[in-house]
């Protein structure tokens, strides 16, 4: 499966519009991740990509074949892909070997090939000793391994993922990770996960499409993401960013030269890389964006809250007169709460701000996983 | 004292009875030996025989009864088709029209005056005698009465299989055949044995079947033999019939543990999830034979029993030229089915609505103050239930047959006999229904009334009741539907002016009168498809779910 290509996609459910329009270009070998808050979509463009959902408008390639149309439909069992549930769903009334068994059955293959393919997939997700038990008498993670099994022993080009790790505990859920990236790195097959968990995709994929109300807002590599976001959802979605709403006065050489609203204070001269024209415009900031000011520094903020986490003083802080997120800074420190302070802006990323609603078109993954590699 | 109340209800209705049969079969035997009777039962060749009918037949029709819901069940669960709802309430016709009406239908169906047969050519010879006159007879109209039974609990878990393991299984793919074979069918087989035993209890306790085909086929049943003995010796062989009643009971009951036993240790842990829905559309050769079988099952039978109420007299066989009303002119005109008509109607009304009051103290007793005792009346309640209905009345006549203590009256032979065996009976129809909504309901509303100082009748009446109203109701609507067509209950008990419905319809068959027969039974039928339809429209949400078609 050379590459998945999504162009236009649209699926609504009884009147109501769940998918809007969606474009997706995912090169060979890819591990994307589907990034969004609950009920944006995710699932049903898993679902959509698997078979099990038609498309209402738009077109689905795998390559050069044409998979799903408004008139024409490949089934799923016909296309050459794997899915791991949410629920797993493991058929319960066969064991460990027989889950994983059961579609290589079907396949008419011999008896001895089956058999070494079955062991070699339940020794690399270190289940052979589990192999007759039935999975009630399993834990979730263990369950989750044979979700993973039974679909990678079929060899499919394309692995889907819907939330694997949802049910898991924390730690459990790094495990698993990094049994992805393994499995991922050592079979070749595309994965596409989905998750609603930022750190989750930022921890696995290659890729990352972020969606938000059926619509997909962004697709890139992490980085991308992170550093340049191209909506202010983006923004604040990914690597716990917040948005301050400000004007741009001039830009040049992709710096923007910013004046910041209401009571904050105005420094002239704030310059930060962006992609906004002059006009009203978002400054988009992480946690390493903001320091402490020595001086008066670029906005004053009243501090609300802090934790003490990772040997490092999380401060919260409510910017004075200029937009509602909060900004998050990193001290060696304690502050007393209710204080006034200062903060300097030493980086960012500026996006205009009317064109909220119609998100900004990124250049197609594919592009930018060339020139990543 | 409400508890105390409820006590004495269910040892008088209940316990009395049922124990006196105990102690009836256990007793010595004519010369005073220890378990006489029941030895010289167990040893007697015409025990022996109805045993093995009641068992063989039993098995046979429970065979038949898998291979119609089965069927039926995953043809309408798997395939998308349209009218599904309509096609689910003709499946569970059989359930719902009363068996010896049943039994009638498909005697006019197959025998040689049927007017459907013979308008194709193919009903027997007037001389062959009607072919369901027989062992195979039996088993293939108690088969198809029990079906639905089968098809309830098949349709029920088709319905919780999630949908993931078949998607997964699909994605993998894996022919459609074999997902059928090794993903769906394991997840329901347990319903389906269940279903089956569940058939089974009923077959060994039916008596309208057994009794409208087997007495004239001479094919004795257990059930057939305790109503032929009592009928033609009277009470001087109450022990010899109290074992008979024993052995169906520990029959029907052994099934009964089974299916517990087996539901334990077989439910498999399901994740739960969204749940199946077909996606494949019924080829038209699928459809036309669903339709097919169910137009034989459903709709062929009570359209041979219309056809011969149409007949003007009997022997006259169908044609439309001679097609009149005459009959039903004539039965309504018989003083004995009218009165048979109004008693039904009386008693079972009384009973729903006597089980209702009992039920709504008894469901808040065991739900809000549960304890041992009243956990054990709740059990015994169901009793009744549970036992073939031929041992309920058997029961009956063995407690109030001897005049009352302090009264100085016998109950046997009139109406109070029918009403205390409806209302011991049918408790479970309402009690049930009603025990699942208050378990539902949430507890913490009794004791926030308590808090704010209301009493026990106030909490009751104002709290409770309102939130288990529509169970109630449903339950009570079942009671009717159910008491007033029953037929098993009033063969022993009835008296002459107390008759009721199921009780005409059987003796004017057993008089040969089968035209006006098939009249009385169109008639009650039309009449119990009208209350299906006054508790459609007048129960929702929680009510309605109790209702049989609903299980569907
Ligand atoms: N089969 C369906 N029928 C009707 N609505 C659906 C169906 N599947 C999903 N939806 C709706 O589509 C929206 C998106 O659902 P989903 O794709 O499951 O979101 P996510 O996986 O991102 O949480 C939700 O509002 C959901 O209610
Ligand atoms: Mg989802």
């Amino acid at each position: 499966m050379p590459r998945v290509q999504a162009k236009g996609i649209g699926k609504s459910f009884g009147g109501q519009q769940v998918l809007h329009d969606v474009d997706l270009d995912l090169p060979q070998g890819a591990f994307l991740a589907l990034l969004g808050p609950s009920g944006c979509g995710k699932t049903t463009l898993l679902r959509l990509i698997a078979g099990l959902e038609l498309p209402d408008a738009g077109e689905l390639r795998f390559g050069d074949r044409l998979i799903a149309s408004t008139d024409s439909f490949v089934p799923p069992e016909a296309r050459d892909l794997g899915m791991v549930f949410q629920s797993y769903a493991l058929w319960p009334n066969m064991t460990v070997r027989g889950n994983v068994d059961f579609a290589l059955k079907t396949r008419r293959l011999p008896r001895a090939e089956r058999r070494e393919r079955v062991d070699e997939m339940l020794q690399a997700v270190g289940l052979e000793p589990l192999a007759d038990r039935r999975p009630h008498e399993l834990s979730g993670g263990q369950r989750q391994r044979v979700a993973l099994a039974r679909s990678l022993v079929l060899r499919p080009a394309l692995l889907l993922l819907d939330e694997p790790l949802a049910n898991l505990d924390a730690h459990l859920r790094h495990r698993m990770l990094a049994e992805f990236r393994r499995l991922h790195a050592a079979t070749g097959t595309t994965f596409i996960l989905v998750t609603h968990d930022q750190d989750e995709a930022m921890a696995v994929a290659s890729h990352i499409a972020v969606m938000e109300g059926g619509r997909i807002q962004q697709v890139g590599t992490p980085e991308d993401l992170y550093r340049q976001p191209a909506t202010a959802m983006v923004a604040r979605f990914v690597g716990h960013g917040a948005t301050l709403p400000v004007e741009v006065t001039a830009r040049q050489d992709g710096i923007c030269t910013l004046s910041l609203d209401g009571a904050a204070r105005n420094v002239p001269g704030l310059q930060v890389p962006g992609r906004a024209g002059p006009g009203p415009a978002w400054l988009c900031l992480h946690r390493e964006d903001l320091r402490l000011s020595r001086g008066p520094g670029h906005v004053r903020a009243q501090i609300l809250s802090q934790s003490f986490q990772n040997g490092r003083y999380l401060t919260h802080v409510l910017p004075r007169g200029i937009g509602t997120d909060l900004l998050t800074l990193s001290l060696d420190h304690p502050l007393p709460a209710q204080d006034e302070v200062g903060i300097d802006i030493t980086g960012g990323w500026v996006i205009a701000r009317e064109g909220e609603a119609a998100p900004l078109r990124q250049p197609s993954v594919a592009a930018t996983a060339d020139a990543d590699a | 004292m409400l508890a105390l109340a409820l006590c004495v209800y269910v040892g008088l209705i209940t316990v009395w009875p049922l124990g006196q049969l105990l102690l009836t079969a256990f007793g010595p035997g004519d010369e005073g030996q220890l378990l006489g009777t029941m030895r010289d039962t167990l040893s007697a060749r015409a025990t022996g025989r109805a045993f093995w009918n009641t068992l063989t037949l039993s098995l046979v029709s429970v065979g038949i009864s898998l291979t119609l819901g089965a069927g039926l069940a995953l043809a309408v669960g798997l395939l998308r088709m349209r009218f599904r709802a309509a096609l689910s309430f003709l499946i569970l016709m059989p359930l719902i029209i009363p068996s010896q009406i049943l039994a009638l239908s498909w005697i006019e169906l197959l025998g040689s005056q049927s007017p459907i047969l013979r308008a194709l050519g193919l009903a027997p010879a007037p001389g062959q005698g009607n072919p369901l006159y027989s062992r195979m007879g039996i088993a293939l109209v108690m088969g198809i009465e029990h079906m639905p039974l089968v098809f309830i609990a098949i349709r029920a878990a088709l319905k919780s299989v999630p949908a993931d393991l078949v998607e997964a299984a699909r994605i993998a793919a894996v022919p459609p055949a074999r997902v059928l074979m090794r993903v769906i069918l394991p997840l329901v087989a347990p319903s389906a044995l269940a279903g089956a035993l569940l058939a089974f209890t009923a077959a060994v306790g039916n008596f309208g079947i057994p009794a409208l085909l087997g007495i004239p086929g001479r094919v004795p049943m257990l059930t057939t033999l305790i109503y032929q003995r009592l009928n033609g010796f009277g009470p001087s062989v109450a022990g010899q019939v109290a074992v008979l009643a024993l052995i169906l009971t520990l029959i029907a009951v052994a099934a009964l543990a089974l299916r517990a036993a087996l539901m334990r240790q077989l439910r498999m842990r399901i994740e739960g999830g969204r749940a199946f829905s077909p996606s494949r559309r019924a080829p038209l050769w699928a459809q036309a034979l669903i339709w097919a079988g169910v137009a034989v099952i459903a709709i062929l039978p009570l359209a041979a029993l219309v056809l011969t109420s149409l007949v003007p007299a009997i022997g006259v066989p169908f044609s439309v030229e001679v097609a009149s009303l005459d009959q039903y002119a004539r039965v309504l005109a018989n003083a004995a089915v009218t009165r048979a008509f109004g008693n039904s109607l009386m008693l079972s009304g009384a009973a729903a609505i006597l089980c209702v009051a009992v039920t709504l103290p008894l469901a808040y007793l065991a739900t809000r103050r549960p304890s041992p005792a009243v956990t054990a009346l709740d059990l015994l309640a169901e009793a009744p239930w549970v036992v073939p209905g031929t041992v309920v009345a058997l029961a009956m006549i063995l407690a109030f047959l001897p005049p009352l203590p302090l009264l100085g009256v016998s109950l046997y032979g009139s109406a109070a006999i029918l009403l205390i065996a409806y209302l011991a009976r049918f408790l479970p129809l309402v009690l049930r229904p009603v025990m699942a909504a208050a378990q539902g309901a949430d507890p913490g509303l009794d004791e926030a009334a308590r808090l704010a100082g209301l009493g026990l009748a106030d909490r009751m009446g104002r709290i409770f009741a309102p939130s288990v109203l529509a169970a109630a109701l449903a339950g009570g609507m079942l009671v009717v539907m159910t008491a007033m067509n029953e037929l098993t209950l009033s063969a022993l008990l009835w008296s002459s002016g107390h008759e009721t419905i199921g009780v005409m319809v059987f003796s004017l068959q057993y008089e040969g009168n089968s035209t006006a027969a098939a009249a009385v039974s169109v008639l009650s039928t039309l009449l119990l498809l009208a209350l299906c339809a006054l508790a459609q429209v007048s129960l929702r949400g929680a009510g309605a779910r109790a209702l049989p078609w609903h299980q569907g």
